[in-house]
């Protein structure tokens, strides 16, 4: 489950994304429970306080520490990471009747589509620069989008299946 | 001039006779209209297949198109044909296990019906056909019974089995189906097409 909270895919693809060229996958769930982009928003919005109180007195300590340590106790969500909010923002594509729906989707750069397969056979995703391999019925797949332009995708399996994601 | 007591006594059961006979004639003709409607609704009911019929329908048709796929991968040098064949194998497995998964799930066991059988032996008539076959002859004949079986296919989906089956989740895994049957008939007639240029 955790795998598709859509901040911590961004984080981690956040970690490694100056020395991304191409578009890199981001591991499917293979869990067909549906996605829910706002899960977990309303927890965070009460711990929000208490976070920010730990945060304060963790950075005032840290101020007071050595500017060049590297060990920051948190290794996993580096700075860099903190992207825009717009840029966590999962966009969400269906696959059924042999279709992408909606078949041209918008998202920032850092963004993510995560494809959903409701149709009764397999479907693929698969451009010149990311494919997802076989996505079989009730299964999901997620691409994070590092890089700006515009990218054309189609089913292998379904020629008549074609879709485009923009990434401004 | 009056009619005695006695005599108006005697000339009734006369006339509930004259009304019994009616009635009788009106039931009759209510008996006989009855067992009209109740046979023609037999043999309504005897065409129409049950779900369990359909399901035992959708698994053979499912079954006769993977096997008529595996052959064509098999033979087929052509690579719009073999991708063609290999979808074909990918996509009615993935239905059949579904249908199959239903029937478990709803507790209804595939029966064979007069639609089942016919739809089995013509498939077996065709492999051998097509078993004959080779090259450019066997590429032309497969995809051409891939159109003509498709078309076949949706009609009996449209006609015969969506509008029979009773259990809603079986029926809307049959109209889930259909789109994917239609996306099959447009590739086999694309293939058909570069096949016939």
């Amino acid at each position: 489950m955790k795998k598709n909270d859509p901040k911590e895919n961004h984080l981690h693809k956040g970690a490694d994304d100056v020395a991304i060229e191409n578009e890199q996958s981001v591991p499917a769930s293979i869990e067909p429970q549906k996605q829910e982009p706002n899960a977990g928003r309303g927890t965070s919005r009460l711990w929000l306080p208490s976070i920010c109180g730990i945060a304060i007195i963790i950075g005032g300590a840290l101020l007071g520490c050595s500017r060049g340590s590297s060990n920051t106790g948190n290794a996993d969500v580096p700075a860099k990471a903190v992207a825009p909010a717009v840029a966590s923002i999962v966009v969400q594509v269906s696959m059924k009747n042999i279709q992408y729906d909606p078949a041209t989707v918008e998202v920032k750069k850092g963004g993510a589509v995560e494809w959903k397969n409701e149709d009764l056979v397999p479907h693929t995703v698969t451009s010149a620069s990311f494919n997802s391999g076989t996505i079989a019925s009730g299964q999901l797949w997620r691409h994070t989008f590092t890089n700006s332009g515009n990218f054309p995708y189609v089913c292998t399996f379904h020629p008549q299946m074609k879709g485009v994601v923009l990434v401004k | 001039m009056n009619t005695p007591i006695v005599d108006r006594y005697l000339t009734k059961p006369k006339t509930n006779l004259n009304l019994l006979k009616s009635l009788a004639v009106i039931l009759a003709s209510i008996a006989v209209a009855a067992v009209g409607t109740a046979n023609a609704e037999d043999n309504a009911s005897a065409s129409a297949p049950t779900d369990a019929q359909i399901a035992m329908i959708v698994v053979v048709a499912d079954t006769v198109d993977i096997d008529y796929g595996k052959l064509a991968a098999e033979k087929t040098s052509n690579q719009a044909v073999k991708e063609f064949a290999e979808t074909m194998i990918r996509d009615h497995s993935s239905v059949n296990d579904q249908a199959i998964a239903l029937a478990k799930k709803l507790g209804v066991t595939p029966e064979a019906s007069e639609t089942s059988k016919s739809l089995k032996a013509n498939g077996m008539k065709e492999m051998k056909k097509l078993k004959a076959l080779t090259g450019a002859e066997f590429d032309k004949a497969y995809v051409d019974n891939e159109v003509s079986y498709h078309e076949a296919v949706i009609g009996m989906l449209d006609k015969t089995l969506i509008p029979n089956t009773r259990n809603a989740e079986l029926k809307s895994l049959l109209e889930s189906g259909r789109p994917i049957f239609v996306a099959h008939l447009e590739h086999a007639k694309k293939v058909q097409a570069s096949l016939n240029n």
